[in-house]
């Protein structure tokens, strides 16, 4: 009852700080966007070169934060990693190569739902495709295998990084890159951002919020905890939508957005899929990378070399639909995922159960 | 005051097994996010009844299941959960 609560709780603060952020500066039903903000992250470094998406976002670096202070607070910050990193890197990447087609992560797919923008309608289905895809390979045998403990130092990578990075966004050096037009310069106060970022990561941690484990647990166990948390924001986003006048619905003219549904959807089913092979929706791998797991950092890492793969061969998606070459990227991003669904089926470790018999 | 008790794995693989091959078994049981109280993790967990917790672990391990944790969790209401982690060495989980 109390986890429930909590969970609804937490997802109805997202929602609610989503509206306050567009209303403050944010891009339209960008709020929150993990994938987009990354993707600005990766431009304000000089990753990638797309003059409208560069910004280094301290949403991100204070959601970090927040997840990385509350776990140190609670005791539940453990420093671990190993577990296929190579292929996170990579399930990193096309996580966030199906998330620039669809323009937007999970997150962003329901603001965009609750702000009226029903291409996101189509969307929907294609993620619960993908995770339902990815179920199959998790009932299958389908594991990257168990994480190791490490030293604390790989564990405090990420909240480093994040540290690094609002510094970098305080002092402004010259080599950093900010947008003068485009989403990349719509921003609201850095404070607020920052704010808002650390109060998710809080939330997140306590509650273990995730877009995709919604589905997965409902597809696996038909159990709706997660769920409840995904229907919060939703809910909620759209009351404050309607509340403040940006509930503006249709397919067209959308913020952000383009009409190619086939792409939508596909681009979606990406991310689904590549999101259950990683064990988490792009919040939640930056979440646990505040924890200290290592392979999340990983995850996080091959969204943002993604994001710069993307945007550096224009493949991404725009307001102009997808690219003849961006539809070939979502193809060979499902050939990809099915490869490395296909590959990790694993026979259980004959070793590791005896030993647990014997010590039982 | 209710009372559950709970078995953790080390992956998603391992609970996914556990629950097929409980289903045909006469106990109690559901598959349930790890309980917050019990980790972060975004696992997932067995719950069952405490009387046959050492019987569903007994069979588990003799299907070469990988198993993590049991726990014993008290809810009331709206009260943080009270955890009592269990030696399954010890027969007696009642008395745990």
């Amino acid at each position: 009852m109390r986890d429930r609560l909590s969970i609804i709780v937490a997802g109805a603060v997202v929602g609610l700080l989503a509206v306050v952020l567009v209303l403050q500066g944010n891009p339209a039903n960008m709020g929150f966007c993990i994938a987009c903000f990354v993707r600005d992250i990766s431009g304000g470094l000089g990753l990638h070169r797309a003059g409208v998406v560069q910004y280094l976002r301290p949403e991100i670096m204070s959601l970090v934060l927040g997840a990385f202070v509350t776990a140190m607070y609670v005791r539940e910050f453990k420093s671990t990693g190993g577990s296929s990193p190579i292929l996170r890197f990579v399930l990193g990447m096309l996580m966030m190569a199906g998330a620039l087609i669809f323009l937007g992560c999970p997150l962003r797919m329901v603001l965009r739902l609750a702000g009226g923008d029903w291409n996101a309608l189509v969307a929907m289905p294609g993620y619960v495709l993908g995770v339902w895809l990815g179920a199959l390979f998790l009932r299958r045998g389908y594991t990257l295998g168990r994480s190791q403990d490490q030293t604390p130092v790989s564990g405090f990578a990420s909240p480093f990084i994040a540290v690094v990075l609002l510094i970098l966004l305080f002092t402004a050096p010259a080599f950093i890159f900010f947008s003068e037009e485009g989403p990349g310069s719509m921003a609201a106060p850095i404070t607020l951002a920052a704010g808002a970022g650390l109060l998710v990561g809080i939330l997140a941690q306590r509650t273990r919020l995730c877009t995709m484990g919604a589905i997965r647990d409902l597809i696996l166990f038909k159990d709706y905890h997660l769920f409840l948390g995904f229907a919060a924001i939703f809910v909620v986003a759209l009351i404050g939508n309607l509340v403040t006048g940006q509930f503006v619905p249709g397919f067209a003219g959308q913020p952000v957005a383009h009409v190619d549904q086939t792409w939508n959807f596909l681009g979606m089913t990406v991310v689904g899929l590549a999101a259950v092979l990683a064990g988490g929706c792009p919040m939640r791998q930056l979440i646990l990378s505040g924890e200290g797991q290592s392979d999340a950092l990983i995850t996080v890492f091959g969204m943002s070399g993604g994001a710069a793969f993307m945007h550096n061969f224009g493949l991404a998606g725009s307001p102009a639909g997808v690219s003849p070459a961006g539809q070939w990227i979502v193809i060979l991003s499902l050939i990809l995922l099915f490869v490395i669904g296909a590959g990790n089926i694993r026979m259980r470790s004959v070793a590791g159960i005896r030993q647990q018999a014997k010590a039982s | 005051m209710a009372s559950s008790c709970y078995i953790t794995f080390p992956t998603i693989f391992y609970a996914i097994r556990a629950e097929s091959i409980l289903k045909d078994q006469p106990y109690s049981f559901k598959m349930v996010p790890v309980p917050r109280s019990l980790s972060s993790s975004c696992g997932t967990a067995l719950r069952c009844g405490c009387q046959d917790i050492l019987s569903i672990k007994d069979l588990l391990l003799q299907n070469d299941l990988e198993l993590e944790g049991f726990y014993r969790l008290e809810e009331e209401g709206l009260k943080s959960p009270t955890v009592t982690p269990l030696n399954l060495n010890e027969r007696k989980v009642d008395e745990q």
